[in-house]
């Protein structure tokens, strides 16, 4: 045993100082699960119907998500994306009717259960709900 | 005056036999090996970056007089769960490399602990008893990775349970985080990449140790190195320090493995910790460290010689008689061979110093008759 008596501020000081390091520590763990976690994004330039609605696959249009590269997709086009985090920005260029580049600009949040999401683009530029969806690859 | 000379020639030998005997083997091998001076220059920035950390890892022990601490390998399998957990989750980037070594922390404290425990029970021999134990909780970690881990402890994914359905592959691919730290801010200069924040962090921890020597934790470190009673008698917990600084080298293990795979990017599940501990130990006493002395020049020049030994070896061995496995062979011969001369060094210089200070006791006690 030490030869040094520990008083009881010195011990309650030292457990708050441990208990503290701990917090940080599960806090900053947390932060890094949520901030790191990858997933998959789908974009997808293809007719879909939805509630009844449908709406038609672009012949161009140009997507970034956050800083990434810019994929441009065709009509029928599906292009796999890998991100991490779950807070996302997207960003769709594609040409309006008056011939005029358009661009839309929106921020996401994906969940951390789901790996894969699928981003109808379409559906996206129409405002519609449910433009972004968990998908399930099928084996 | 020349006998004075001659004596501390004579002791810079001594201190410095194995750097020196590198050194040598180094000058000859490198004009057989033909490899350019750029091409060498990137390698040693390679290996200095997936190295240094782990190598930095054994100071502490040694200064606490616990000699070269074998049991670092707790620290690299810790790091290695911390890993697979990562994997696991497909956590990416430097979230999953700093998570991974989070996640290794409260094991490496938990084997650090129980490390320090059993050395502190075999003082004197803490040498071999880590080495031993690193052996005993190898065979732990395969039972845990191997059997627990996708029955008891869940695994989802497929890419690296076994197709039994539990168990981790042999190996696990760590693309998510591969080199995410070293592609954090590269510097480039002609065509090497210099990996700045990698040398920042471990600028970090050189600070870390000179820091932690002036401390009261590391004086008392320092005081049980240099005599364990005298320190117990001047009132320092000597048990409890020894563990602490056991603790402390085992967590830095944990973060240099981490580091040491993000930058390969493939870990070997169940070999990838096996080697560190002897080649981290082989690479401090190359550059000049001791048992019972290391510091962080003796750290950065053993890696740059040792990993120089590797990177030219093979292609030495194979110019010189045909043979690139030659090298091969050469580089584990030389791991070996370099801890072996250091403990033998070791023993001649400690029984050395208790002759010359028996002669200094009765020189003392003629002259006081």
């Amino acid at each position: 045993m030490s030869n040094f008596a520990i008083t009881g501020n010195v011990r309650i000081r030292r457990i708050l100082i441990r208990a503290a390091f701990i917090l940080f520590m599960l806090i900053l763990a947390v932060f890094l699960f949520f901030g790191g976690k990858a997933h998959t994004l789908l974009l997808d330039n293809k007719t879909i119907e939805k509630e009844g609605k449908i709406y038609r696959e672009l012949n161009v249009v140009e997507v970034r998500i956050g800083s990434g590269k810019e994929e441009e997709l065709l009509k029928k086009d599906r292009v796999k994306i890998d991100v991490s985090g779950q807070r996302q920005v997207i960003t769709v260029t594609f040409p309006g009717d008056d011939g005029n580049e358009k661009i839309i600009k929106k921020t996401f949040h994906l969940k951390a259960g789901v790996p894969m999401y699928l981003i109808s683009i379409p559906a996206f530029i129409a405002g519609a709900d449910g433009w972004i969806e968990p998908f399930e690859p099928s084996n | 005056m020349l006998k004075n000379d001659k004596d501390n020639v004579i002791k810079f030998l001594e201190t410095n036999l194995v750097p020196i005997l590198f050194v040598i083997i180094i000058a000859f091998a490198l004009p057989l090996s033909g490899f350019s001076v750029r091409y060498l220059f990137n390698e040693i920035i390679v290996r200095l970056v997936r190295n240094l950390f782990l190598v930095l890892a054994l100071l502490l022990p040694i200064m606490a007089g616990m000699g070269l601490n074998f049991g670092m390998v707790l620290g690299a399998m810790a790091g290695e769960i911390g890993l697979i957990f990562i994997t696991d989750w497909n956590i990416t980037g430097l979230h999953g490399m700093f998570l991974a070594m989070i996640l290794s922390i409260p094991l490496s404290i938990l084997l650090g602990w129980m490390c320090g425990k059993i050395l502190n029970r075999a003082k004197g021999r803490e040498m071999v008893t880590s080495y031993i134990l690193g052996f005993f909780m190898n065979g732990v970690y395969q039972l845990v990775v191997l059997y627990g881990m996708g029955s008891v402890i869940p695994i989802a994914s497929d890419s690296i349970v076994l197709s039994r359905g539990y168990g981790i592959r042999n190996a696990v691919n760590l693309t998510g985080i591969r080199q995410s730290l070293d592609k954090l801010l590269p510097l480039k200069i002609g065509t090497t990449l210099i990996p700045v924040a990698t040398f920042a962090l471990i600028a970090v921890l050189c600070v870390f140790i000179i820091w932690f020597r002036r401390t009261k934790l590391g004086q008392d470190m320092r005081a049980i190195g240099q005599d364990m009673a005298v320190a117990e008698a001047s009132g320092i917990d000597v048990a409890r320090t020894r563990i602490i600084s056991i603790i402390i080298s085992t967590v830095l293990a944990g973060f240099g493995m981490v580091i040491y795979l993000q930058n390969i990017g493939t870990m070997n599940t169940y070999n990838s910790h096996e080697q560190v501990g002897m080649f981290s130990i082989a690479a401090l006493l190359v550059g000049g460290a001791s048992v019972n002395r290391a510091k962080i020049g003796n750290a950065i020049l053993g890696v740059v010689l040792f990993h120089l030994m590797f990177v030219i070896s093979p292609m030495a061995g194979k110019n010189l008689i045909g043979q690139a496995q030659l090298g091969e062979y050469f580089r584990v011969f030389v791991s070996y061979g370099v801890i072996s001369i250091s403990l033998v060094l070791y023993a001649i210089r400690k029984q050395r110093d208790k002759a010359r200070a028996g002669i200094a006791l009765a020189d003392a006690q003629e002259v006081r008759d």
